[in-house]
């Protein structure tokens, strides 16, 4: 069977080599077709198909082919492409998912190599170290720079008399919650997206200023901390400060779409700065506050990192070719101009600078971005985005959120399955 | 006549030829899609794959960690046999009400049965997946039927009753079943209704005695096939929950399971592993209906699965 692939595989691409070399052969020799992949919305579709059509004029030599959709199954798509080693040479990657690729092979370039092409310097260092270098290597140039926010239902705020500058830790936010839920039973100050256990690892961190699993396969907190966490997030539910459970879960990953959120229940949604478009309705101004996190905490535990990276294919036959293209559109005023916000803020300076010139920066995007910078918490480390230690916290959050268990018996169950989970991985490892 | 003879000898064999060229566009994707992948995806299960990596051979490691630690194998198991369990029978029994209504004879039944074929042919899209989450969340217009009957609102989607939910997406699929009970229903000789009104019986009676027997090797069939797709059920709860299978694993089907083991978690090995586990629980239950089907199928000519009667 191994040997069947060996021969087919070898055969299809010895077809495709033809079949390329055959077009090669009538048009000019230096011409190079780039695939480009990305994910986001009509906006940023449009942004970015313009950007690319600046660019071709500009090289004409260059043709770009633009491969993009929604989010939804992005991730797999692209997996499957890596796989069959037929993903495009220019690839929108989420952060979180580089340290799970790089896990399974060199698949995408080190950009260190091609320093003559692509201006790193343009870029914070401290940042690409933390957020886009796996095992030494700088796989991924950020988008933008993204924060966790709150996005905020303005006519809310006044109409329940909150102060716009609170800022937001454990005691006055349940506090807060429980007199708002009091005043009109229909509503509530917050929801998290409830496939979202960001609630409880903040919780965590703030406590023991570290992430919620070490490097080193161990957990980040002991029982009496999760406990103690679970307790909160139980009082934050009964309180009516937090969605019930039952009602944000079907809107999993798409919170958006909450029919409170829409028809003004809701003050408080979290989210991230990059993606808040989503949230905007015409009934209502939208603002933002700064994540809760404690008086007196270790670390504040707020995420700031990529919005998205751009990779180059470690497969792709143009590599040269693809940095000198990202590098455009990182660097180029046009470029910048053309795609504008439509990936948050902008990762330099530069062209921060040039945005704001033009009076194009989104005032919301950047107040929620500089309020995460300030207050940045811990980067993410290797097992921050790990797909299936999350499910595992999922799963727990999700059955206290239930009543299914008590936060003690929640505290020992997730223990024991992200205990058990981290010696399988480690095993792996070897 | 030994010429003769020849000919005709000869003729079927050239014509066969010819046949597998017609049907080798089938016969080459049948080999290539499904034959190859279904051999592939053995060996494979017997790998540590990970859709990236040169498998390394791991023995039966992916199957005896299947089933001594993976804890959400035995819930996807269990899940999915709930829904096998509710959601096979209930279509059956729809589809076989919906046709003894459609085979009236009605003013302008073609156009009923036409409507009620229509769920089948668009309940396996996206959309309408999509379109049952909204029609089951809490204040979707479900739950606003109900408030309106003065009933408490239900949680559809919640962790106790999302299963079923969801089984009635497939329930609510019936077009197929209900064709074949539709074509059944017209086989059924019409004296032995006759003679049965002649001595009375109820309708009822009619219908366990006369009408049900006579379905029998059509309710056989429904239930094969429908119980190889229920097992294999995905894009519904994909879509309906987000491809979580959540709430906390309430609807965390086998197919579900093995797909986000090969594309979510990288565990390609493991996944097919799964799906074979999955291939063999089908077949198990396919030869238990098979075999017992000589005790409670009627054929009118005597029938010949297994060569008795």
């Amino acid at each position: 069977m191994k040997n069947l692939v060996k021969v087919i595989i070898p055969l299809c691409l010895i077809a495709v080599i033809l079949f390329v070399s055959a077009f090669a052969t009538y048009a000019a020799p230096a011409n190079v077709t780039l695939r480009f992949s990305w994910w986001g919305t009509e906006t940023r579709h449009k942004a970015t198909l313009a950007a690319i059509d600046l660019y071709m004029k500009g090289n004409p030599n260059v043709k770009i082919e633009a491969e993009y959709g929604g989010f939804d199954g992005y991730q797999q798509k692209l997996l499957v492409q890596l796989a069959g080693m037929e993903a495009p040479d220019v690839i929108q990657i989420d952060q979180g998912w580089l340290q799970d690729i790089m896990a399974q092979g060199n698949l995408l370039e080190d950009l260190n190599k091609y320093k003559s092409a692509l201006k790193i310097g343009n870029f914070d260092k401290k940042f690409l170290a933390q957020n886009c270098t796996v095992k030494g290597k700088l796989v991924g140039l950020p988008t933008g720079i993204n924060s966790q926010t709150y996005v905020v239902n303005q006519n809310l705020l006044t109409k329940f008399n909150i102060d716009p500058n609170t800022k937001w830790n454990w005691e006055n936010l349940l506090e807060i919650g429980t007199r708002i839920h009091k005043q009109d039973s229909s509503c509530y100050l917050l929801v998290y997206d409830s496939n979202n256990i960001d609630l409880l690892r903040t919780y965590l961190t703030n406590k023991t200023g570290k992430q919620w699993i070490n490097d080193d396969y161990t957990l980040g907190f002991n029982k009496a901390q999760l406990v103690e966490a679970f307790t909160y997030y139980r009082k934050l539910l009964d309180s009516g400060t937090l969605e019930p459970i039952a009602d944000s879960v079907i809107f999993e990953n798409k919170i958006e779409q909450d029919s409170r959120w829409i028809n003004g229940k809701i003050i408080m949604v979290s989210g991230w700065a990059s993606t808040m478009g989503v949230f905007k309705r015409p009934e209502f101004d939208l603002t933002v506050m700064c994540p809760v996190f404690g008086k007196n905490a270790k670390n504040t535990g707020i995420s700031v990192r990529s919005s998205q990276v751009f990779s180059v294919n470690s497969r792709s036959a143009h590599k040269k070719e693809a940095a000198q293209f990202m590098n455009w559109l990182f660097t180029d005023p046009e470029a910048i101009a053309a795609l504008g916000m439509s990936r948050g803020v902008p990762p330099t300076e530069k062209a921060i600078q040039l945005l704001t010139e033009k009076n194009m920066v989104d005032k919301n995007t950047s107040t929620a971005v500089s309020l995460g910078v300030k207050n940045a918490g811990l980067p993410d480390n290797t097992f921050s985005t790990n797909n299936e230690l999350l499910t595992i916290g999922k799963d727990v959050f999700l059955k206290v959120g239930f009543g299914k268990l008590t936060p003690d018996q929640a505290a020992g169950e997730l223990i024991n399955s992200l205990k058990a989970k981290l010696a399988e991985l480690k095993a792996q490892k070897k | 006549m030994s010429t003769n003879g020849n000919v005709i000898k000869d003729k079927p064999k050239k014509r066969s030829w010819v046949g597998l060229l017609y049907i080798s566009p089938w016969l080459l994707g049948f080999l290539i899609f499904q034959l190859y992948p279904f051999f592939s995806s053995l060996y494979y299960s017997f790998t540590n794959l990970s859709m990236f990596k040169a498998p390394d051979f791991t023995g039966i490691q992916n199957y005896s960690y299947m089933f001594t630690r993976d804890a959400n194998f035995f819930q996807a198991l269990k899940v999915t046999f709930v829904y096998v369990l509710f959601a096979v029978p209930a279509k059956i029994i729809v589809s076989l009400l919906v046709a003894l209504i459609l085979s009236q004879k009605i003013r302008g039944i073609n156009f009923y049965r036409t409507v009620y074929y229509l769920p089948s042919i668009l309940g396996g899209s996206v959309a309408v997946a999509f379109l049952w989450r909204i029609l089951f969340m809490n204040d979707g217009i479900i739950n606003k039927c109900l408030s309106f009957f003065r009933m408490s609102p239900l949680q559809w989607l919640g962790p106790d009753l999302a299963l079923f939910t969801l089984s009635l997406l497939t329930v609510w699929q019936f077009g197929s079943s209900m064709l074949l009970f539709l074509a059944g229903l017209k086989q059924i000789p019409p004296e032995l209704y006759e003679a049965a009104k002649v001595d009375g019986a109820s309708s009822l009676k009619i219908f366990f005695r006369i009408t049900v027997p006579q379905l029998t090797p059509i309710i056989f069939f429904n239930l094969v096939m429908q119980m190889i797709n229920a097992f294999q059920e995905f894009t519904s709860v994909f879509i309906v929950t987000n491809g979580t299978g959540g709430p906390i694993g309430a609807t965390y089907l086998y197919g579900l399971m093995v797909y986000r083991n090969g594309f979510e978690f990288f565990k390609m090995g493991y996944a097919s592993a799964q799906s074979w586990v999955l291939f063999v629980i089908i077949m198990f239950f396919t030869a238990f209906i098979f075999k017992s089907s000589p005790y409670w199928i009627y054929y009118e000519d005597g029938g010949d699965i297994n060569g008795s009667k």
